[in-house]
């Protein structure tokens, strides 16, 4: 296992500000870019890969895409990253001939010495035939990054348990997914479980030992095993716990909010609460389940109204003059501001804005 | 003062459920460890109770007046005349044990060290972290958050209503009529605080996961097992994942069902075993709790009616009539109950009954493949298959447990291959959490299956088949 100082070089604060960023920027990936400096070649053993520096600047957004030649087969590109700190996740992928694609397989590393291991996933429609790829990266806007492709490696049985290994031990954070189930490996293309791989061992030498040894063997065996997979939880845990620590130890309880990815959904609710009195009618318009259930979350005590899962707003009936409408994107709702009205489906309400920021809007009903 | 507040707060609630438990507990292995998991279970389950029946007489809410009932509940169970005292002699006869080795005393120093790891570890997250999880700001928190702010219990309906009543002294959220232990719980801390706290108002999260570990290990040790191997299986429980991470992550109310049903599943085996009344007390007290924390706690609660049948016959063969009763049951069920009639906040009609393709991969996915229980499914299957070929007689021993755990293993394979929520195991949104009800009833039939197997290697072989099915 590696020493604890990598591990914190791993989370190390610019690393954990560029993860948030990451998954908080909407429409990646970005055009591609044709960059000069890395020759197109079918070949990936061509010795002009390695060492061939190319200096980058990450978009104002923190996302860079290249497009790069890859193998026609299984390969894995083994890419050193200058700056690696600033960079959240990578992705390879290979492109398809045809359009239509999925989301991305995310890396977040692990980097050795600033060197990446990246599989190389079929995109949608891809097939080996298809001979480009596309490399990407998010990470901490404008952040400068030095790529140099080292080589392509096959991928081999050894290079999946390794990538299984480091994908296991990999850091990452909690998500919203994390409540629901918990994965040991989050990478589709090495193929491989902790989970099954020990559990068949613990079956086969288990059947053994319990002959031999019988009971008292299995339960030694059973907790070797279980430490086997419990103390990279717990080394998990520990990252996790960290990484919770740089973010909210010391900020008081009631601000911690704005530090989550919820941080301009939060300010907004803060302020509109300022400027609305107690009791305040308040619905939340949103075709996003979790902005709209989040917005409401954050609008608490006021009394308010956010329908899951069913139409935006109710019937211009059950509103009100003096009743609140925070729009939270994306949504069906429209403001039209100079006519002082909201649009929807249904028809128009007549409504002022009373506060914007960030894409959010409240308006009053009139 | 603040930190004064939290701890009373969580104290003295937890303490009048400690006092509870000792006055039923009596002298019996493990005892304190039993009144631990068992008091800080009825601490939380009787608390928010209390609240409500405090404000349902119109008393007022606050922090000093139900901490002032609380402190008289506490002298009065002081003071009042004991059942049981920890120096009295009746119930389970003493257990020798004989003297732990050097390797032993060691693997336990090291085990116990690796369990206050990951409790300062799940401590730390929820004393820094805000509430984070989906459903904890969907239906959980959002009451406790209007709750705190009003200083009453203000009722919150469903969206429909709220609009037909103009929202006039009522309140809305996605699941108005989810049981409300938890967020009172999340009210009460916030109200200690005199402010809203997004992260400690999770510590009875903390409380639980205690509760869970003491209880089992005083069961496990109630059954006579060995010191060592009780630690080793309660470390098992104490380490599962998922549960962990709904630990780290409060908010849910998986965790509280999920110890209240385990709590329950253990009382249940050692009442029908020993007969021991206290016993039995614990098991109704834990059943009922079910249903005070989530909706499917009603049914999880239903699943110890046949463990019940079971323990009156003890035998076998009733044991498998119990599971395939039930299986033809809920069969019988799913296809004369009316459609429209709803239990517990469902009704045939809106689970939209049939079966789905793809559950099953994925309810066997989150069992065996993800790291949501580490090795435990594996291990309960190695075990089963074992216990099918060596014949231990398990069925006698651990036959109320198994048909009631049993029973619950069919609803939960009903409802995630014929119903509706069979997406929650296909996008594995749901199965593991539902899952994690289980796991500590699981995890009990894991340490009840080793343990007669070691008793059956250490029978007479002549005496060791006879009888046994």
């Amino acid at each position: 296992m590696r020493t604890f100082s990598a591990v914190s070089h791993h989370l190390c604060f610019a690393h954990l500000v560029a993860l948030c960023v990451v998954v908080l920027l909407p429409g990646f990936p970005p055009a591609l870019a044709e960059p000069a400096g890395i020759p197109a070649t079918e070949d990936p053993a061509v010795p002009g890969w390695a060492g061939q520096e190319l200096a980058l600047q990450l978009s104002e957004q923190g996302t860079l895409a290249l497009r790069l030649p890859c193998p026609p087969s299984d390969q894995m590109l083994r890419l050193r990253i200058t700056g690696a700190a600033a960079v959240g996740v990578v992705s390879l992928e290979r492109l398809p001939a045809t359009a239509g694609r999925e989301p991305p397989t995310w890396l977040t590393g692990p980097f050795r010495d600033g060197v990446i291991r990246l599989p190389l996933v079929e995109a949608a429609g891809a097939s080996a035939a298809d001979t480009r790829c596309r490399l990407m990266l998010r990470g901490l806007p404008a952040a400068e990054v030095t790529l140099v492709p080292l080589d392509w490696r096959p991928v081999t049985l050894l290079t999946r348990i390794r990538g299984m290994w480091d994908d296991w031990i990999a850091f990452r954070p909690w998500g919203l997914a994390s409540i629901n189930l918990h994965t040991a490996v989050v990478q589709a293309w090495h193929g491989l479980s902790p989970n099954v791989l020990l559990g068949l061992l613990f079956v086969s030498v288990g059947a053994v030992g319990y002959w031999r040894w019988r009971s008292r063997f299995l339960l030694i065996w059973m907790l070797a095993c279980w430490l086997v997979l419990d103390l990279p939880w717990q080394w998990r845990l520990a990252g996790q716990v960290e990484a919770t620590r740089a973010r909210f130890a010391g900020v008081p309880a009631e601000e911690r909010p704005g530090l989550t990815e919820d941080a301009a959904l939060w300010a907004f609710a803060e302020r509109a609460r300022t400027l609305l009195p107690a009791g305040s009618r308040v619905f939340v318009a949103s075709s996003s389940d979790y902005a709209g259930m989040r917005m409401a979350y954050y609008l608490y005590p006021l009394n308010v109204y956010w329908r899951r899962g069913g139409p935006e707003l109710p019937g211009s009936s059950r509103v009100r003059a003096g009743d609140y409408i925070v729009v939270v994107q994306p949504t069906q709702v429209r403001g039209a501001p100079e006519a002082g009205q909201l649009v929807l489906a249904s028809g128009r309400w007549n409504a002022r804005p009373l506060l914007e920021a960030d894409g959010l809007v409240m308006f009053e009903v009139r | 003062m603040e930190w004064l507040r939290l701890v009373l707060a969580l104290a003295l609630p937890a303490l009048l459920g400690l006092q509870l438990a000792a006055r039923h507990v009596p002298a019996t292995p493990a005892r304190g460890w039993l009144i631990a998991g068992y008091g800080l279970l009825a601490g939380l389950v009787l608390w928010p109770l209390l609240l409500r029946l405090w404000a349902a007489c119109g008393l007022p809410l606050g922090f000093w007046p139900p901490l002032g009932l609380a402190v008289l509940l506490l002298l009065a169970l002081r003071c009042w005349p004991g059942r049981h005292a920890a120096s009295a002699t009746s119930g389970g006869a003493p257990v020798s044990v004989p003297p732990a080795g050097r390797v032993t005393r060691l693997l336990c120093i090291v085990l116990l060290a690796l369990l206050s790891l990951r409790l300062l570890s799940l401590a730390l997250e929820v004393f820094w972290r805000p509430l984070f999880p989906w459903d904890a700001t969907m239906h959980w928190a959002t009451k406790a958050r209007v709750w705190f702010e009003w200083q009453r219990f203000v009722p919150f309906v469903s969206n429909d209503e709220w609009l037909g009543l103009a929202g006039q002294a009522v309140f809305t959220d996605h699941h108005p009529y989810y049981p409300v232990t938890v967020p009172v719980w999340q009210y009460w801390l916030a109200t200690a605080l005199g402010r809203w706290d997004p992260a400690l108002i999770n510590l009875p999260w903390l409380l639980c996961y205690c509760s869970l570990g003491a209880a089992f290990y005083g069961q496990a040790r109630a059954t006579g097992a060995p010191p060592m191997e009780v630690l080793v299986f309660t470390f098992f429980l104490l380490t599962l994942p998922l549960l962990n991470t709904h630990v780290a992550l409060a908010g849910y109310a998986d965790l509280f069902l999920a110890t209240a049903f385990g709590l329950t599943l253990m009382a249940l085996h050692n009442a029908s075993r020993d007969g021991q009344p206290w016993q039995w007390r614990l098991a109704l007290f834990c059943a009922l709790s079910c249903l005070l924390i989530k909706n499917e706690g009603f049914f999880w609660m239903l699943t110890v009616l046949p463990g019940l049948w079971v323990a009156r016959r003890r035998d076998a063969r009733s044991v498998l009539l119990a599971i395939a009763g039930i299986a033809v049951g809920v069969a019988l069920v799913l296809w004369l109950f009316p459609a429209d009639v709803a239990v517990a906040g469902h009704s045939l009609r809106s689970l939209d009954l049939g079966y789905r393709p793809g559950a099953l991969s994925g309810i066997l996915r989150s069992l065996l493949v993800l790291g949501n229980w580490h090795m435990a499914i594996w291990y309960l299957v190695f075990l089963i298959a074992l216990v099918i070929w060596r014949r231990p007689g398990i069925l006698p021993v651990a036959g109320p447990l198994i048909a009631a755990l049993s029973s619950a293993l069919i609803l939960f394979l009903c409802l995630f291959t014929v119903t509706e929520y069979a997406v929650g195991a296909i996008r594995q949104t749901a199965v593991g959490r539902i899952g994690l009800h289980l796991m500590p009833g699981v995890v009990f039939l894991l340490f009840l299956l080793h343990g007669q197997l070691r008793r059956m290697e250490s029978r007479p072989a002549s005496a060791g088949w006879a009888g046994r099915t």
